[in-house]
C-alpha cells in the first residue's frame, strides 16, 4: 500500500512536469509578441527591444520554460498583460468561488445520483427506473449553460425565490446558500446522471450475487440487505466515477461560473482567452490541470481502501 | 472456421461478403427494436434534411435585420418561433444552425478519429511506440473536460474553425485508447499469426485484419462524440470563444437571448431545445449502437 502511493507520487511528479510543458509550450508558440502586447500600441521599437530583454524572451525555449518552472514553485505565476495583477493572486481571490461551486454540486450530483440509481435498481423496469432513466439520459444532453439560464427564468425571474446570480455572500449564510442552489444545481445536474446510470448498473450485478443471497436467507431485513450488504460492494465503481465527476466538474465550472456571473477562475480564464492575456490563461489552466490530477489519485487511494481486492502492486 | 478458404478461395470470399451483409444487417435490425434509439435516428435525419435543405426551410434571411418586428412572440404571424432582438426570424436562424451544428460535429469527430485511429493503432501494435504514444495521451488526459480545447483556442484564437480543431483533438486521446484496447485484444489471434506467417506487410495486416476488427468500437464512440462535440461547440460559441454574431449558431443564439430573458424567453429556450434534443438523439443512438453491435447481447445466438 505504502509502495503504491511512493509511486503514484512520483508518476504525479512526471505527469504534472508534462503538464507545465504542455501548457508554457502552447503559450510559448501562440502567436503575438508578449514584449509588444506588454508595451502596447504607441510603444517604440526600442521600448518593445527594452521589454523582451527584460523578460528573457531572447533567451532560449529551456531556458524560459527553466525560469517559468521556478517562478511556479515559489507561487510565481507572472504578470497579467491585461491588468498587471499577479497571476497567483488573481487566481487566489477567484479560487474559493469555484472551489465553492464544485463541491456544492459534487454533493448534489452525488445525493440525487445514488438513490435514484438504487431505487431504479432495486424495482428495475418499474415507473420510477424507466422515468429516471429517461431523466438521466436528458441530463446527460442538457447543456449546462442552457439548464442553468432556463432555471433563473424560472426560479430568479418568474418566481424570485433564488438570486439571479452571483457567489459572493459566505455559503453559511442564508443568503450565500441561496445563491449556491442554482449553479449547484445546474452543474451537478449531469454528473448525477452519469452517476445514477452507474449506480443502477452497478446495484443490479450486486444484488444477483450469492452473498445477497445469503445474507436474504440468513433472515436479515431487506433494508439491511440492500443498504447495507449490497449497497457497500455497489459503490465500489461508483466511486470512480465521482471522482471522474469531481474533475469534469472543476472543468464544468468555467460555464456554470459565466452564466451566473460567478467570480471564479473559469471566468477569468475564459476572459483571459478572449484577451489572449497569456500568463493568466498558463496560470489559470495550470491549476485546474493540477487539481484534476491529485484528484484523481486521491481516487485511486481511497478505491484500495474501500475494495481490499484492488491492489496497484 | 473457414475451413473452405484453403480449398476455394472465391466460394469462401463470396460468403465472407454473405456473411458480413447479414451482420450489418441484425446490426440494423437490433438497432430498430430499440425505441429510444428510433427516436434518435428521427431526430438526425430530421437535422440531416435541415442541414442540407436550409435555404428552402428557411423562411427569412437568418441574419437579415427588421427593427419593426424585433422580440415577436412565438406563433406569430410570420414567424412561427418568434423573432429576436433585432427582428431576425428564429425558425431560419435554427434551420441555418442546424447546419452549423452538424458540420462542426463532423468535421470534429472525423479530425478526431483521423488522429486517435492512427495513434491507437500505432500504439497497440508497435510495443516500442506504445508506451511513448500512451504516455502523451495520458497528459492529454490530464485536461478536464473542455478545458484542453479551451487551451487550444487559446493558441489558435477564437472562431468556430478552430473550436472545431480544439474538439477533434480533445477527442484523440479517448479514441487513441479504445483503438489500442480492441488492437491488443486482436493482435496475437491465430489468424494475426497466419497472416504473418504467410509473409504480409504490418500495413497490410493493420488495415486489412485488425482495422476491421477495431470497427465496431469505433463506430459506437463515433456517434457518441458527435453529442459531445456538437454540445461543446455550443458551449465554446456560448463562451463567446466560438461563433461570432451574427452567425445563426444555437449557442451563441442562448448567449445573445440571455440579456432579453425577461422580455422575450424564447430567444433562449428555442435553441436550447435544438441542442438538447441533437445531443439526445446521438447519445442514445450511440447507446443503441452499442447494444446492437455487441453480440453478447443477442440472445438469439
Amino acid at each position: 500500500m505504502a509502495g503504491m502511493i511512493v509511486r503514484r507520487f512520483f508518476q504525479l511528479i512526471l505527469l504534472l512536469v508534462g503538464i507545465s510543458f504542455l501548457v508554457f509550450t502552447s503559450m510559448y508558440i501562440a502567436p503575438g509578441d508578449p514584449a509588444t502586447i506588454i508595451a502596447g500600441p504607441t510603444a517604440s521599437q526600442s521600448d518593445i527591444d527594452a521589454i523582451r530583454e527584460d523578460l528573457g524572451l531572447n533567451d532560449p525555449f529551456l531556458v524560459q520554460y527553466g525560469r517559468y518552472i521556478s517562478g511556479v514553485l515559489h507561487g510565481d505565476l507572472g504578470y497579467s498583460y491585461q491588468t498587471k495583477q499577479p497571476v497567483w493572486e488573481a487566481i487566489m481571490t477567484r479560487f474559493p468561488n469555484t472551489l465553492k461551486l464544485a463541491i456544492a454540486s459534487i454533493i448534489v450530483a452525488v445525493i440525487i445520483g445514488v438513490v435514484a440509481g438504487i431505487i431504479s435498481a432495486i424495482r428495475q423496469n418499474s415507473w420510477f427506473d424507466v422515468s429516471s432513466t429517461v431523466f438521466a439520459l436528458a441530463g446527460i444532453s442538457i447543456p449546462n449553460f442552457w439548464l442553468g439560464t432556463v432555471l433563473i427564468l424560472i426560479f430568479a425571474v418568474n418566481l424570485q425565490l433564488l438570486p439571479v446570480g452571483g457567489l459572493d455572500q459566505p455559503f453559511y449564510t442564508a443568503e450565500g446558500l441561496k445563491q449556491l442552489v442554482l449553479p449547484a444545481i445546474t452543474l451537478g445536474t449531469g454528473s448525477a446522471a452519469m452517476i445514477a446510470r452507474m449506480s443502477r448498473s452497478s446495484m443490479l450485478e450486486v444484488i444477483r450475487a450469492d452473498f445477497i443471497r445469503t445474507a436474504r436467507a440468513k433472515g436479515l431485513r431487506e433494508r439491511t440487505v440492500i443498504w447495507v450488504h449490497a449497497l457497500r460492494n455497489a459503490m465500489i465503481p461508483v466511486i470512480t466515477v465521482i471522482g471522474l465527476n469531481f474533475g469534469f466538474l472543476l472543468g464544468g465550472t468555467i460555464i456554470t461560473e459565466q452564466v451566473f456571473a460567478i467570480n471564479g477562475v473559469g471566468r477569468l480564464m475564459v476572459q483571459a482567452i478572449a484577451a489572449r492575456d497569456f500568463p493568466m490563461v498558463q496560470g489559470s489552466v495550470l491549476l485546474v490541470a493540477t487539481l484534476f490530477v491529485l484528484v484523481n489519485l486521491i481516487v485511486d487511494i481511497i478505491y484500495t481502501f474501500i475494495d481490499p481486492r484492488i491492489s496497484y502492486d | 472456421m473457414e475451413t473452405g478458404a484453403a480449398v476455394n478461395t472465391g466460394h469462401a470470399a463470396a460468403g465472407l461478403r454473405r456473411k458480413k451483409e447479414k451482420m450489418y444487417i441484425t446490426t440494423i435490425k437490433r438497432l430498430l427494436k430499440n425505441k429510444l434509439a428510433v427516436v434518435g435516428l428521427v431526430i438526425i435525419a430530421i437535422q440531416v434534411l435541415m442541414a442540407i435543405f436550409a435555404p428552402w426551410l428557411a423562411t427569412h434571411d437568418p441574419i437579415k435585420q427588421n427593427l419593426s418586428a424585433a422580440e415577436l412572440p412565438v406563433f406569430s404571424d410570420g414567424h412561427w418561433l418568434g423573432t429576436d432582438n433585432y427582428g431576425r426570424d428564429i425558425w431560419s436562424r435554427i434551420v441555418y444552425g442546424a447546419r452549423i451544428s452538424l458540420v462542426v460535429g463532423i468535421v470534429s469527430v472525423s479530425l478526431g478519429l483521423i488522429g486517435g485511429v492512427v495513434l491507437g493503432l500505432l500504439a497497440g501494435y508497435y510495443r516500442k511506440l506504445d508506451g511513448l504514444i500512451m504516455r502523451i495521451v495520458d497528459l492529454l488526459f490530464a485536461f478536464p473536460g473542455i478545458l484542453l480545447a479551451m487551451l487550444i483556442i487559446a493558441i489558435l484564437g477564437t472562431g468556430l474553425i478552430n473550436v472545431a480543431i480544439a474538439i477533434s483533438i480533445w477527442s484523440i486521446p479517448t479514441c487513441a485508447r479504445i483503438v489500442r484496447g480492441s488492437v491488443l485484444s486482436v493482435k496475437n489471434r491465430e489468424y494475426i499469426l497466419a497472416m504473418k506467417a504467410l509473409g504480409a506487410s504490418n500495413a497490410r495486416i493493420i488495415i486489412k485484419h485488425i482495422l476491421p476488427n477495431c470497427l465496431a468500437p469505433i463506430i459506437v464512440f463515433a456517434t457518441m462524440r458527435m453529442a459531445t462535440a456538437i454540445l461543446s461547440a455550443a458551449s465554446l460559441s456560448y463562451l463567446g470563444l466560438g461563433a461570432q454574431p451574427p452567425t445563426p449558431e444555437w449557442g451563441a443564439m442562448i448567449a445573445a437571448g440571455q440579456a432579453f430573458m425577461w422580455t422575450s424567453p424564447h430567444m433562449t429556450v428555442v435553441p436550447g431545445i435544438a441542442i438538447m434534443l441533437v445531443v439526445f438523439a446521438f447519445n442514445v443512438v450511440g447507446d443503441g449502437l452499442r447494444d446492437a453491435l455487441d453480440p453478447n447481447m443477442d440472445i438469439n445466438q
